[in-house]
């Protein structure tokens, strides 16, 4: 699951609070701004080759429906249905799909054989079974993070994954597919910013995360993310993202985790996940990544911080897409493209504005880029669909070719392509997506517990 | 209603088998009494696209190279010496679209260069065999491979170093070829950025590839 981005429309006071004061936090502080450029969105010379590929979007919630806007966008894409069992998820999602059929049974979508692709949007309890049918039935599937619940069940949608190796299987880790991270990680992993110290990443959004429902049955359904039996917590749910990406910079697996978590504001209102987590996950060396998640506070919303003896990256995510910044210690070598970096230096003041883009730095920060930095789920279902086109091409031409070869040796073939590794539509497989699933887990675990989890090697192998 | 339905279907069935049969027999003749059929193994080959442009150099791989030998018993090492044997049937076709170069830009932009939903394939005959391997010699072999290379719907005859060897009921081909793009009316890409020209793509290409093939069994007699 990922938290629906806000709406542009909805700049308000506190938006500009937040904006204007982390860009008078990022002067303060001397920030060099480490921005990808972003790839003008051009119209092929001439209509892109081949088919569009036939997608149905399983799952409807708000989370879906941000799926369906991001699709909408895609040249390469065309959803042909939409799928959920709540009329009024159907009602709402409508519109942002004309044409595509309503279906209401995943079986029945499953059944189709002109849907090449699903977007598994569900809750993350039921992905497993709605998972291991799809692969069944041949379809590219691209699964929202965690992959599941619980540990077993994400085992056996990686396994189905790992089976289907003719078929796109797709995290929904959408960061390993954003071009600003893509951006960073070189430069991360090149030492520039010394020896990593520490990581530390927050997310914080006042809201109840329960959705409005008309019966007890319906209520049950639809705040699946409010009950311990159904849902993996703050830490699963939303930390999965951030916790996967620390260890992908940094090329560790984790070692140990400690939490601890409390409900501070959504009291008595028959949930039983906490509403605020902290965790202090241990990572080798004596490196520590500090993770803590609200829905109780929106105080400086989010963010991924990565210490290091020489600088600091700080990587920010918004409706209009990433950004990240450098903070260099006063004693860093020099580098040389810094001198020409741009800067966002401003003095350590606050002003009010009323007006989005009224100021150079809330235009810098929010205006220019918002109009140029897709979100990072657009990039990650960019790629799915990308992928997903360059599979089923290559195996109808493997099939025609060689008509008397094996399921095995077309297998072999596709997983020689390197699918989802391609410099521009890089994606989360399933094995990324299961490691980042069973660390979300077990951190979860670790802070509705409050116990220390020393993590097993075994828990990260496939069988 | 059960006999009514069983008698067309014999001999329906009996027809099929006829024509098998005759087919067969038409491919031993063809083959030769002594005559192979090698066909292309799905995995192991692989033929590299290599250019240049204004910007840096690039590559192109498509590991999909479906296709046929056909010739004596004793091929490739009868090639070196008889003149019959130095022409076997070779045929070879590769997808278009199924060149990557690990950016999806440049790939659909070369796939509508080529018109891939027209030209589907990259097809290859085989004319001839030139030995340059001494008489007697085994393993590796090197011959010129005389053939005709059809791009976009034309045909060039061509000239271009192979090795050939058997490896027990194996053979893999290793070969490259210059070819210019423009020899076979294609019209070399230009990238343009906001209505800029920003990128040329060469004339000049060099295809390297490596065919796997595996013997076919040989019919019953």
């Amino acid at each position: 699951m990922n938290q629906p981005p806000d709406n542009a429309a909805d700049f308000n006071r506190r938006d500009f609070l937040k904006g204007s004061s982390f860009a008078a936090l990022m002067t303060m502080m001397g920030g060099v701004e480490l921005m990808a450029q972003p790839a003008p969105e051009q119209k092929p010379a001439t209509p892109d080759s081949g088919p569009k590929v036939k997608v149905a979007v399983i799952g409807l919630g708000v989370w879906g429906r941000e799926i369906l806007d991001q699709l909408g966008r895609l040249e390469k894409a065309e959803v042909v249905a939409i799928c959920d069992n709540y009329p009024a998820m159907m009602r709402r999602s409508a519109t942002k799909a004309p044409g595509a059929a309503q279906v209401e049974a995943y079986q029945a979508v499953l059944s189709d054989p002109a849907i090449q692709a699903v977007i598994v949007a569900t809750g993350s309890h039921q992905h497993k079974d709605i998972v291991i049918a799809a692969l069944k039935a041949g379809k590219h599937v691209y699964c929202e993070a965690p992959l599941a619940h619980t540990i077993e069940d994400a085992r056996a949608i990686a396994l189905a994954a790992k089976e289907s190796s003719a078929q796109v299987f797709q995290a929904g880790l959408q960061g390993r597919s954003d071009p600003q991270r893509h951006f960073l990680f070189p430069f991360i992993r090149s030492g520039a910013l010394g020896k990593t110290v520490m990581a530390r990443a927050h997310w914080h959004k006042k809201q109840s995360w329960r959705q409005a429902s008309p019966n007890a049955e319906r209520e049950k359904a639809i705040n699946w993310r409010l009950k311990h039996a159904t849902s993996p917590g703050l830490a699963g749910e939303i930390g999965i993202h951030a916790m996967d990406q620390a260890g992908w910079f940094m090329n560790v697996e984790p070692v140990a985790v400690t939490g601890c978590s409390s409900t501070m504001l959504w009291k008595d209102d028959g949930r039983d996940v906490p509403d605020t987590v902290e965790a202090v996950i241990e990572f080798p060396g004596g490196i520590k990544m500090n993770y803590n998640a609200s829905l109780a506070t929106s105080f400086d919303s989010e963010n991924e911080l990565l210490f290091g003896t020489d600088a600091t990256v700080m990587m920010r995510q918004d409706n209009t897409g990433s950004k990240a910044w450098m903070f260099k210690e006063v004693d860093s070598p020099l580098l040389g493209w810094e001198v020409y970096a741009r800067k966002d230096n401003f003095f350590n003041e606050t002003g009010i504005v009323l007006a989005v883009g009224s100021s150079k730095q809330t235009a810098l920060v929010e205006g220019a880029q918002a109009q140029q930095a897709p979100p990072a789920h657009y990039h990650a279902l960019k790629a799915f669909v990308a992928n997903c086109k360059e599979v089923t091409a290559e195996v109808a031409d493997f099939k025609s070719n060689y008509e008397s070869a094996t399921k095995e040796q077309l297998g072999e073939h596709v997983l020689s392509l390197k699918i989802g590794q391609n410099t521009d539509r890089p994606a989360a497989g399933y094995h990324e997506g299961f490691v980042a699933t069973v660390l979300a887990l077990k951190v979860n675990e670790a802070v509705t517990t409050g116990k220390r989890i020393e993590f097993k090697k075994e828990w990260f192998e496939l069988a | 209603m059960k006999s009514n339905t069983l008698k067309p279907n014999l001999r329906t069935t009996a027809k099929t088998l006829a024509a098998l049969s005759l087919a067969t027999l038409f491919a031993a003749a063809a083959l030769g009494d002594d005559g192979v059929r090698y066909e292309a193994t799905p995995t192991g080959s692989k033929c590299v696209i290599a250019g240049t442009s204004t910007v840096h150099d690039w590559t192109m791989e498509g590991k999909i190279i479906s296709g046929f030998i056909e010739a004596s018993e004793k091929f490739p090492e009868s090639a070196l010496t008889d003149a019959a044997s130095a022409k076997p049937k070779i045929s070879v076709s590769m997808p278009v679209r199924s060149f990557k170069s690990g950016k999806s830009t440049m790939d659909d932009k070369m796939q509508t260069s080529m018109d891939a939903t027209k030209f589907t394939k990259i097809e290859y005959r085989l004319i001839e065999l030139k030995p340059k391997s001494k008489a007697g010699a085994t393993g590796v072999l090197e011959f010129d491979a005389v053939g005709a290379l059809t791009i976009i719907g034309n045909t060039v005859t061509n000239t271009m170093p192979v090795t050939i060897e058997k490896k027990g009921t194996n053979i893999v081909v290793i070969g490259s070829a210059p070819i210019k793009m423009t020899e076979y009316k294609m019209k070399p890409p230009v990238i343009s950025l906001l209505g800029i020209p920003t990128m040329s793509v060469g004339d000049d290409l060099k295809i390297n590839f490596e065919w796997h093939l595996v013997k076919k069994a040989s019919p019953a007699k």
